[in-house]
């Protein structure tokens, strides 16, 4: 059999076990050729299952070994690994768990795949300088209201069956786990700061509004105008340079621009 | 390109460890007498944070080699630039002493299996192999090792010995060689071969470095999974590798099931008693 013929078969019996093993393997004294193939055939699903076991911690706890595994093996058998770096194989499996019974139906699990996914994202993002709030000291006052931000590469904004970093913070602390809420959301914000440290924290409703317009490319104009739907206008532009400031002591903050 | 010449061997680093996230409180707060890390390539070609913060921090102290695990030199599947392009960036950030992967296949059409998958010993896959090693040395710009890897299974299609292969690609390639001497332990039980015969085979001029690890014994099988101590067959072994090998680096290999730092620093204390005498016996049968 020529190399790429033993290749394409070796990996096909791999991922398949019903496929046939190339039948260029040989028997040792001890083993059979099937057991000793068989070998590659598990280490490929135990690596993979310790892949996403890495990822997702918190959702193996909660899980449970027994159906964390079921989750792994449904994944790997549905999602081949197409990278050449582990890190990025279990990306795919909070949306895997979004169309794939039974997890479908189980919003509280999903949502904690997604927090813990997007933990990782933050974990090694692109390295970016946070800008000081001091930088905004040279921009002229009739420019405010145009401004737009950007931000730290790892930063994520999710809408979450609320409880989940509840879940999430209960599992890492091993305390007691609440139970998410069936219908109700939470919006959580998920970053990396300059010390290299993960973080995220529960954002309260008004926040969560002005973030996700700055996130999409709102000016800061745009943000108080949404805010002053819930409050007096001089309100809305105080608690919006609120937030901004708090944006920028988090270390969200990347860059800005008046255009 | 380096001087590809036989001499051409980097100086001797000592003795080192893998560089793990889990001892990076170690090796910071510590500053361990180890002489030298290995890096899995793999995990610090990310976009930033920690991992590579980590390790920058930990290159001021300390020489560094890269050692990948998916470069899939003897795949028929086209060599992937893209990943080379981000082996050669993370050498340029790290200037490590030189870059390692395996002598093994990680995937075919695209999918990669994250395993180190055996080569058949065939003419065929020898100069296909060669032939990689080269592309890849010209485009990373500085000749590579590659090491051998523990296999699980024969084929009847191998037309050599697996020492003959590895030192045929050496040679031919005009490469390095990171000589495992677990893998061999390892694939000499599970091949019924004199892990001796591999040792004597390979000349020590191509000889960069060495790994030493423990495994896993199931019987019927040895599996090469790093999550044991270095066991007293592989030591004796090593001792053997070290007289013929003598100024090889060395560096021991723990990847689960890890213990605490200092029983790692014994072992590499354990590794440096077991090589110094066969470095004298070099030195004197130089002289």
């Amino acid at each position: 059999m020529k190399l790429a013929e033993l290749q394409t078969a070796f990996q096909g019996a791999v991922l398949n076990g019903a496929q046939p093993l190339p039948g260029s393997i040989l028997p040792s004294r001890q083993q059979g050729a099937e057991e000793r193939f068989k070998i590659y055939q598990d280490a490929y699903r135990l690596r993979l299952t310790e892949f996403l076991s890495s990822d997702y911690p918190a959702l193996r706890v909660i899980l449970g070994d027994d159906d964390f595994n079921t989750l792994a093996a449904a994944y790997i058998e549905d999602t081949p690994s197409f990278h050449r770096n582990a890190r990025w194989y279990g990306r795919g499996l909070p949306d895997f768990m979004r169309v794939h019974e039974p997890w479908q139906d189980c919003r509280a699990v999903t949502d904690l795949s997604l927090f813990e996914r997007a933990l990782a994202d933050a974990f090694d993002a692109a390295d970016c300088e946070a800008l000081e709030a001091s930088a905004l000291g040279s921009v002229a006052a009739e420019d405010q209201p145009k401004l737009r931000f950007s931000f730290q590469p790892g930063l994520s904004v999710l809408s979450l069956a609320q409880g989940t970093a509840a879940v999430h913070q209960a599992v890492s602390e091993d305390s007691e786990v609440p139970t998410p809420s069936a219908t109700e959301e939470e919006t959580v914000l998920i970053w990396r700061d300059c010390s290299q440290q993960s973080f995220y924290r529960v954002l309260e409703e008004n926040e969560a509004l002005a973030l996700d317009s700055a996130v999409a490319g709102g000016t800061f104009a745009e943000i108080c105008g949404l805010l002053s739907l819930r409050m007096p206008e001089d309100a809305a532009v105080n608690e919006a340079a609120v937030f901004l400031i708090r944006w920028f002591t988090d270390g969200l903050i990347a860059g800005f621009s008046c255009a | 390109m380096q001087d590809l010449s036989p001499l051409g061997l980097p100086s001797r680093l000592g003795f080192g460890l893998g560089l793990r996230p889990i001892y990076y409180p170690d090796i910071l707060e510590q500053k361990p007498r180890v002489d030298w890390f290995e890096i899995l390539s793999e995990n610090y070609m990310v976009p930033g944070g920690r991992p590579l913060t980590m390790l920058d921090r930990i290159r001021a102290d300390y020489p560094i080699v890269m050692h990948g695990v998916s470069m899939s030199i003897a795949s028929t599947a086209p060599l992937d630039f893209d990943y080379l392009k981000g082996l050669k960036a993370l050498a340029d950030r790290t200037q490590p002493a030189w870059i390692s992967d395996h002598l093994c296949w990680t995937g075919v059409h695209g999918l990669n299996l994250h395993d180190l998958l055996p080569v058949p010993y065939t003419l065929e896959a020898l100069e296909h192999v060669v032939e990689r090693i080269s592309r890849v040395q010209d485009f990373l710009g500085r000749r590579i090792a590659v090491e051998n890897v523990s296999s699980y299974v024969t084929f009847a299609e191998s037309e050599m010995d697996e020492w003959t292969f590895v030192e045929e690609v050496a040679e031919r390639a005009d490469c390095w060689l990171l000589f495992d001497v677990n893998n061999v332990f390892v694939s000499a039980c599970n091949h019924d071969f004199d892990p001796q015969a591999f040792i004597q085979s390979i000349k020590p001029e191509r000889v960069v470095q060495l790994h030493i690890a423990g495994h896993s014994d199931f019987g019927s099988h040895k599996i090469d999974t790093h999550d044991q101590p270095v066991c007293d067959e592989v030591w004796a072994l090593y001792a053997e590798a070290c007289k013929r090998f003598g100024s090889a680096s060395t560096m021991i290999e723990r990847d689960d099931n890890f213990p605490p730092f200092s029983e790692l620093l014994a072992e590499l204390d354990h590794a440096r008693a077991i090589a110094d005498p066969a470095h004298a016996n070099v030195a004197e049968a130089v002289e």
